[in-house]
């Protein structure tokens, strides 16, 4: 068995061209729009789940908390801060990636999806945000995707929520003076720009404090199962975050 | 000519429709890939049907994730070739006959 032969080296730059064209067309595009019934048959299967019910007490409590600050906040202020002016597209999941954290939606650039939208289930139970966009579909990429950051904020201090791949999400930089317990709702904070407070990533799990570590560290427990959601609605954000 | 290329068709459309009921919410073990090396590593060094099974593979894992199409394909590939190499010149090992040769 010859390593090089004239025919595999002329069949290897062949595949690099017709790959570079395809590149270059969007041809992700039109598989996706092939398989879309197929994929959306496929993902209703699994899509009722125990998880949801608790996603929906979730999702209130959070609701309470910030609206308790924001009742604290207006009566402080007197209206004088404007909130940024937010609308939801909403979306269905077609697929998730293979080895990695993202999903596939169908609402796309026609829809007025943006690259770095938020994409949330529920009301406000936060999975991701836009990554990639297309005519018709757009991909999302989700908090557990390895090394991604969040801002996070638990009882109004600040850390940082960081994706571990595989669906796991830990909590970092979370100072250690401050109390963290198991079970605290973790929600997001504006501070990074990337998204609006009050969305719910989930809760503490597992807090720790290691003796020569200035911060502590948790698990977080996901608000959302994946394979227990069908639909998603991604906000449509009009202004940064920062304030 | 035709035959092998419908063959090669045929064995696209099966990994195609396998492939996207291994992106649903059914499995979460990337099975294919599994398969993809096991029939590289049992077959007869001398048969391309694995060859084959990993361009599909790598090229609906590029169309279906964020990757430039080819990355994975050509990665796939390679990685493949080496091992029928590496197996044909190196190492004595039983092949399954009856994976079928493409």
């Amino acid at each position: 068995m010859k390593i090089f032969t004239k025919r595999k080296i002329l069949v290897f730059f062949l595949l690099l061209v017709v790959f570079f064209i395809l590149n270059i067309f969007n041809t992700k595009e039109l598989f996706y729009s092939l398989s879309e019934n197929i994929q959306i048959n496929l993902w209703k299967v699994n899509s009722n789940c125990d998880l949801v019910e608790d996603q929906e007490l979730i999702s209130l409590m959070a609701e309470n908390e910030e609206l308790q600050r924001e009742n604290k906040f207006l009566k402080d202020s007197l209206g004088l801060k404007d909130y940024p002016e937010v609308s939801v597209i909403s979306g269905r999941i077609i697929s998730k990636d293979y080895l990695f954290d993202n999903i596939l939606i169908n609402s796309g650039s026609k829809d007025g999806v943006k690259i770095g939208f938020p994409v949330v289930i529920g009301n406000n139970i936060l999975i991701g945000r836009v990554s990639e966009v297309y005519n018709n579909y757009s991909r999302v990429e989700l908090l557990s995707l390895k090394d991604n950051l969040t801002d996070a904020s638990i009882n109004r201090v600040v850390g940082l929520a960081r994706g571990k791949g595989s669906e796991v999400i830990a909590l970092e930089m979370f100072p250690r003076d401050k109390e963290l317990k198991e079970g605290d709702i973790i929600l997001t904070s504006s501070l990074g720009g990337n998204y609006p407070s009050g969305l719910v990533i989930g809760k503490v799990k597992n807090p720790k404090k290691i003796d020569n570590e200035p911060f502590q560290i948790s698990e977080i427990e996901k608000a959302y199962n994946l394979f227990s959601i069908d639909r998603v609605s991604i906000l449509k954000v009009t202004q940064i975050f920062n304030d | 000519m035709i035959k092998k290329i419908s063959k090669i068709f045929l064995l696209g459309l099966l990994l195609y429709f396998i492939f996207l009921l291994e992106m649903s919410n059914l499995y979460t073990f990337p099975f294919l890939l599994v398969i993809c090396f096991l029939v590289n590593f049992l077959e007869d060094p001398n048969s391309r049907t694995g060859l084959y099974i990993a361009f599909f593979i790598g090229l609906f894992w590029d169309i279906y994730s964020s990757n430039y199409i080819g990355l994975m394909t050509l990665f796939l590939l390679i990685i493949c070739y080496l091992l029928k190499i590496i197996l044909s010149k190196y190492v004595r090992i039983f092949s399954i006959s009856w994976i079928p040769k493409i």
